[in-house]
């Protein structure tokens, strides 16, 4: 009952707000009839009575509004009446609302923009049913970078998957492949997965149309083929056809039966979309060389298993442990350097060391976003307190006819908060059209990756909570500071705020040190991406290829014999070569600076073990005989390959400086004998020595790098360079031509110029400098207004002071040098304290850093020179004004 | 005159509402009334209180406003006290009378 009466009279009081004001007022005015009555009665006459009645009502608008409030007490209806009360105050000054809305939306929008990304990577949820319960298996072979948690063989999972049954229901595994879609329309390569014929239905992913593998079939021994298509390949290449379940697609040379479409939800477990799945003991189908299956040795696929029911993650370690260990009794050389490790699924997105390294740099971003919220926030609440100082008789008022102290803050937050909200929604839509912009801006890779980066339900979440906290910060410290009963003087004296005029002026001031310090930091950050852009622009690669093009080809998977792939390369790059565009061309199965890193075990011969264990991991790469000249690679000594070298001939290799220096220091290097991988390997005879160059990154520091001729043992990935006469841009169209006249079969993965190959080395550093240049200029126009209000209002409070010290003899001159040097004041404050934030924290940006540290002087000196020059700017005006104050007519003033 | 009226305690008016109207409903004035009658002047209540005071009970559930024909024949709205209002005043009283004890025995004890 007294639940239903409040529910009923809680809904009377939000929409049947007029019917309660009429039945209040009926309510009130008989009660004043009556009283008027008995005052009669008492022998007043009328209009006596009338008047002592009123005075005893004591106000009927202060009675109304008492009882409103005692009718929800805090609640809804006066929330409602707040902000209706707050829509029509704003209106009345849309200047104020459209900076504050245009300044909240840029804060608001670029926090909900990185948010996304952030949870576009790393909080999408799994596609695997039961997600919960599974954990990764990875194999660690070094404590150090990726290696902590490296892919595993077949081998090992086959042994997880059997011995640990008892903790494990179940195991997949699964690898990348990219076999060749054969059609007549022509090849193309696809992305897939090689997969565990258990894969599916571990998962839990069910398919639109036919079926999923069988492991009691698929894949085994003397089984017909069978492919598992992607929804997006069945559309963009199936035409959607019904009848797709049971036809034959061929794959490299193979034909494999369809039979099932994966839901269009479904792209695969790496972040690549995957377009095609099949048996990963089928792999010999694709690719004849491929040692995946039989070599324990050969680490390259990723395991997920099933925790039987029961059986705690800790316990799954365990078992795991005792595995490992056994298999390193049993299998010394394979398994004795190496231990299988398993991580919850759920705490992993990408892989773990990736995820930490992509939460880092998000983090990092939201942290700048934040910090430019934080001083469009600081820039409102200024604007608030200066409005205040209009608003004081309005609020003296409202005090003086009873509103509470408690019920006017809110009020004044509902104002804020509206104006958050608002900022907020415009902010949604601003984000969505900087992600858009963003993701534009594809990585220089070749391949499709999955961002589900957009809008979410989470990020609206996000972006109206932080517009609801954006209102609060700066609404609530003006609020406060208005509606101190001390204003009530306010109505007393129009102009009697002498002493707390000061006070408010150094919050003010407080901060406008707070936002130059902010934008001080985010112009270092930005300042360090542009001059590592510059300094990437200047740095040395080592190789002089300015205008050229870069084809790349995954021929592992093309079904082509090493000698097959041999002689297509020789007739490519005979072809290539006679183009009248073209001056040279080659092939590598590395290119400098691209994504992919190839690293052995090279050592002098006859060097001690401990000496050959420090030539672990020596970058390298397989060249043909015109790659030096094709990249403009100079030999400081000896000589290039010949194709001599890529047959029959005697072991060589080709070093750069680094390796010489590292392992002959006295400089006999050449004509030297080194081992490649194990002690007994046949020795090479070093026949060349290149410059130095950069190999992994630009900022890196010299490393040792050997060379070794592109010979026809196999098939590799492949990277033909070829070098321009003329423009990079006009070999694309020649260059795809001569590839499909030599072999129209061959699928090309990729065709672009140099340049754009080598922007994947800047992209990180050019995007985070676009964004914080962006941010740091954002952030600089906030500081600026709110230095130039606050110096404004500075002057406008002092020009009694200024008249005093004109008529004492005060130069213009020394009037203009006294208000801006009160603002030079404030911004070398607040420039020293975010020079200081900077040198603490920008180490963490270290490693995105091309040619110079994170602590770089001349970032710093321009960072402030410029900040001093834009005080200079926003103080000028004001200085002006005071300046050209009339003394007599100042001194007259109050 | 004016000068021998108090202002009623904070809390007792809803106390007071409540008892007055156990009898039959009434509305806003003859509330105030009854009250000043009884106390014989002693208190006052201002209608700055006690409106707010009656929509805080509806709003309550203690007591209910009907709206009905006053003795000089005007519309007025009259408040009847619940069953739920009934509990409060007992609740009311007890906790009246153990404060009034006990201040009784801090005054005699000094």
């Amino acid at each position: 009952m007294s639940v239903r009466a409040r529910l009923r009279s809680t809904w009377r009081s939000l929409f049947c707000k007029e019917e309660l004001a009429r039945e209040l007022d009926d309510e009130l005015r008989h009660f004043l009839d009556s009283l008027i009555e008995k005052k009669m009665q008492e022998g007043l006459p009328r209009e006596a009575a009338e008047r002592a009645a009123r005075l005893e009502l004591g106000g009927e608008e202060q009675v109304k509004e008492k009882v409103r409030e005692a009718r929800l007490g805090t609640g809804l209806d006066t929330i409602a009446q707040d902000i209706r009360y707050a829509a029509r105050t704003l209106r009345s000054n849309p200047g104020f609302v459209l900076i504050a809305i245009l300044s909240l939306a840029l804060g608001i929008g670029a926090n909900t923009a990185i948010f996304s990304i952030y949870n576009g990577i790393l909080l999408t949820g799994s596609p695997i049913a039961d997600s919960d319960r599974f954990v990764d298996i990875y194999t660690r072979e070094d404590e150090s970078d990726f290696m902590a948690h490296g892919p595993s063989s077949y081998a090992d999972y086959l042994d997880v998957r059997e011995q640990l049954t008892d903790v494990f229901s179940d195991a997949i595994i699964y690898n990348t492949t990219m076999p060749i879609l054969e059609r007549s329309e022509g090849n193309e390569y696809l992305f897939g997965e090689v997969v565990s014929a258990n894969y599916f239905e571990v998962i839990g992913v069910r398919p639109v149309l036919g079926r999923i593998f069988d492991p009691a079939t698929d894949g085994t021994p003397g089984a017909a083929p069978t492919a598992v298509i992607s929804h997006q390949l069945w559309q963009s290449h199936f035409e959607e056809d019904p009848d797709i379940i049971g036809r034959t697609i061929t794959l490299t040379g193979t034909d494999f039966t369809v039979i099932g479409v994966a839901p269009s939800d479904f792209s695969g477990l790496f972040p690549m979309e995957a377009q095609v799945w099949y048996p990963i003991t089928l792999r010999p189908l694709i690719n004849p060389r491929s040692t995946e299956l039989t070599y324990r040795s050969d680490r390259t696929c990723f395991v997920k298993a099933h925790l039987q029911s029961g059986i705690t993650v800790e316990q799954a370690r365990s078992a795991l442990a005792v595995l490992s260990t056994r298999l390193a009794g049993t299998w010394p050389e394979t398994n004795g350097d190496s231990e299988l490790v398993l991580v919850p699924s759920s705490d992993v997105s990408l892989h773990p060391e990736l995820d930490g390294l992509i939460s880092g740099i998000t983090l990092f971003l939201m942290a700048m976003v934040g910090l430019v919220l934080l001083i469009a926030c600081t820039n409102l609440a200024s604007l608030l307190l200066a409005r205040a100082l209009s608003r004081r008789r309005e609020i003296g008022i409202r005090l003086a006819m009873g509103a509470g102290r408690f019920r006017l803050i809110r009020q004044l937050l509902t104002e804020s908060i509206l104006l958050a909200v608002a900022g907020g929604v415009a902010g949604v839509f601003l984000a969505h059209g900087l992600l858009t912009l963003l993701l534009a801006v594809r990585p220089p890779i070749p391949l499709q990756i999955t961002l589900d980066i957009g809008l979410d339900g989470r990020v609206l979440l996000f972006a109206l909570a932080l517009s609801l906290l954006t209102g609060v910060i700066f609404g609530l410290l003006p609020a406060v500071q208005t509606t101190r009963p001390e204003l009530m003087r306010a109505l007393r004296d129009h102009y009697g705020l002498t002493i707390r005029r000061l006070r408010r002026v150094s919050v003010r001031s407080t901060l406008v040190v707070a936002q130059v310090a902010v934008s001080a930091l985010l112009m270092v950050c930005a300042g360090l991406f542009l001059r590592s852009l510059s300094q990437a622009s200047r740095a040395d690669t080592g190789f002089d290829l300015r205008q050229g093009a870069v084809a790349t080809f995954i021929l592992h998977e093309s079904g082509m014999t090493g000698e097959e792939s041999h002689a297509f390369f020789g007739q490519l790059i005979e072809q290539i070569s006679g183009l009248p565009e073209v001056e040279s061309a080659a092939v590598t199965d590395r290119m400098p600076l691209g994504y992919g890193i190839s690293l052995t075990r090279i050592y002098p011969q006859g060097s001690t073990p401990e000496a050959a264990a420090e030539g672990a991991s020596t970058d390298f790469s397989r060249v043909s005989t015109g790659y030096f000249r094709t990249m403009g690679i100079p030999l400081t000594a000896g000589r290039s390959f010949t194709p001599l070298d890529q047959n029959e001939g005697e072991q060589v290799v080709i070093i750069n400086e680094t390796f010489a220096r590292t392992w002959w220091p006295t400089g006999d290097a050449l004509g030297q004998f080194v081992r490649v991988g194990e002690t007994g390997a046949e020795p090479r005879r070093i026949v060349g020595i290149t410059g130095n160059g950069k190999y992994r990154t630009l900022g890196e520091q010299p490393r040792p790098y050997v060379y070794f001729p592109e010979r026809s043992d196999e098939p590799f990935i492949a990277f033909l360079v070829v070098r321009a006469r003329g423009e990079g841009q006009a070999l694309i169209g020649p260059v795809r031509e001569a590839i499909r006249s030599v072999d129209r079969h061959v699928p090309l993965l990729d065709l672009t110029t140099v340049a754009r190959h080598l922007e994947l080395m800047i992209f990180m550093p050019r995007l985070l400098a676009g964004l914080l240049s962006g941010l740091g200029l954002f952030s600089l126009i906030l500081g600026v207004t709110g230095l130039y209000g606050v110096i404004s209002y500075d002057v406008s409070r002092r020009v009694r002071e200024v008249g005093i010290r004109m008529s004492l003899g005060a130069r213009r001159a020394q009037v203009v040098r006294l208000i801006i040097g009160d603002g030079l004041k404030l911004v070398a404050v607040g420039t020293a304290v975010g020079l200081a934030l900077a040198w603490v924290t920008s180490g963490a940006l270290a490693s995105l850093l091309i040619g110079i540290g994170p602590v770089d002087p001349v970032t710093y000196v321009l960072v402030a020179m410029l900040l001093a020059g834009i005080t200079l700017v926003a103080t000028w005006r004001p200085a002006r004004v005071a300046a050209a104050v009339d003394p007599v007519e100042a001194l007259h003033r109050e | 005159m004016g000068d021998q009226k108090a202002d009623l305690l904070r809390g007792t008016l809803s106390m007071l509402i409540l008892k007055t109207i156990t009898l039959k409903p009434m509305h806003g004035f003859g509330i105030m009334q009854r009250i000043e009658q009884i106390t014989e002047g002693a208190f006052q209540v201002r209608p700055g209180s006690l409106f707010p005071s009656l929509h805080r009970l509806e709003q309550e559930g203690w007591i209910e406003g009907e709206w009905g024909e006053s003795e000089n024949r005007r519309r007025a709205k009259f408040y009847r006290i619940t069953d739920e209002g009934r509990d409060q005043l007992t609740v009311e009283k007890e906790n009246w009378s153990r404060a009034v004890g006990a201040v009784t025995r801090v005054l005699e004890a000094l």
